[in-house]
């Protein structure tokens, strides 16, 4: 099963206008174009062990209320929204305890990181591996509300308004958390790298 | 300092003396995103997506019983009604005219007083019986 290309403005109209009139064909297509991207998001929110439940839960929402999906917003952020919003409950109802973390534990002199490159190294794949692992755990110890915002704008390639739309907040909020969880991740990853190269 | 849930520094707000914020969202908010961009995401497998078409064929399942529902609910009302006015419109075996009922009461006296062998209420009136043309032996003629 492979995962479509987004889709355009266009195209998401028309899959819409085929999938109020019934079509499981249609339905089927936006699942193709969104089950991989919902997937990263979700298993990022809401963490590995509901990932399969909460995704298909976003996609039967989305099919029991596409009537009233009016086209105001883009069916990308629709779908993000409400996995967002399952994301919180969930998180909610399991009641997890909140996690902070601390800018103060940066350890001192940092230099900015480059990557070596590594193409064409046979330790390329182990590096990069590990420091997908360190992003994806920088990225676990943010909170819920600096997570979203982080992976919207930069995994998902959604500008401010967009975000600001899906998750129901001013875009000023979207902005300042967009900095503080960059400043985060970069820390935490290259705290790891640092340590790493000792 | 630290930072809460709503993104708030809960000690100050910025940390100047991290180089990375001094330097602003630019070259360290680029590295980000490529990380970010980097990651990896696993293909739902196919398993998931028999389990999805399970959940929304049992959800267009119940989306389209209320409608068959709706339809059962005025297709009862609309006989209600019809039914209704079919009753309202129904004689129930009165006469509604006038002159109908005229016409019943005067047969009926004169059935009555024919019987009792009495005058017909012609005959008190003063009205005449006038000759018909033919007699009981006419009758039996036939």
């Amino acid at each position: 099963m492979t995962s479509k290309q987004p889709l355009d403005r266009a195209a998401e109209s028309a899959l819409v206008a085929r999938c109020k009139q019934r079509s499981a064909e249609a339905f089927g297509e936006i699942v193709d174009a969104y089950q991989q991207r919902l997937f990263g998001f979700v298993r990022r929110m809401a963490g590995a062990e509901d990932v399969d439940d909460v995704v298909q839960e976003v996609f039967v929402r989305a099919y029991q209320a596409l009537d009233r999906f009016d086209g105001r917003s883009s069916l990308s952020t629709w779908l993000f929204r409400i996995a967002y919003n399952l994301c919180i409950d969930r998180k909610r109802q399991s009641d997890r305890t909140r996690t902070e973390f601390r800018l103060d534990d940066t350890p001192p002199g940092e230099e900015p990181f480059e990557l070596l490159d590594t193409r064409w190294n046979p330790e390329r794949i182990v590096l990069q591996s590990e420091l997908h692992e360190a992003v994806e755990r920088a990225i676990r110890t943010l909170s819920d509300k600096l997570r979203a915002v982080l992976l919207l704008h930069d995994r998902e390639d959604m500008d401010y308004e967009q975000i600001a739309g899906a998750l129901k907040i001013p875009v000023g909020t979207v902005k300042s958390r967009l900095f503080l969880a960059r400043a985060h991740i970069q820390r935490e990853v290259r705290s790891y790298l640092s340590e790493d190269q000792r | 300092m630290s930072i809460d849930e709503r993104g708030n520094h809960v000690a100050g707000r910025r940390d100047l003396s991290d180089p990375a914020q001094e330097r602003g969202p630019g070259a360290g908010s680029e590295q980000v995103r490529e990380w970010i961009k980097s990651l990896q995401d696993e293909t739902p497998s196919l398993a998931w997506r028999s389990g999805l078409n399970e959940r929304l064929l049992h959800a267009s399942r119940r989306r389209r019983l209320p409608s068959l529902g709706r339809w059962a609910a005025l297709g009862a009302a609309a006989g209600v009604c019809l039914a209704l006015l079919l009753f309202i419109q129904t004689p129930q075996g009165k006469p509604s005219g006038g002159v109908e009922e005229g016409l019943l009461a005067t047969h009926s006296e004169a059935v009555s007083a024919m019987e009792l062998g009495a005058a017909t209420p012609r005959q008190e009136a003063g009205i005449p019986i006038t000759d018909p043309g033919w007699s009981t032996s006419d009758l039996e003629a036939l």
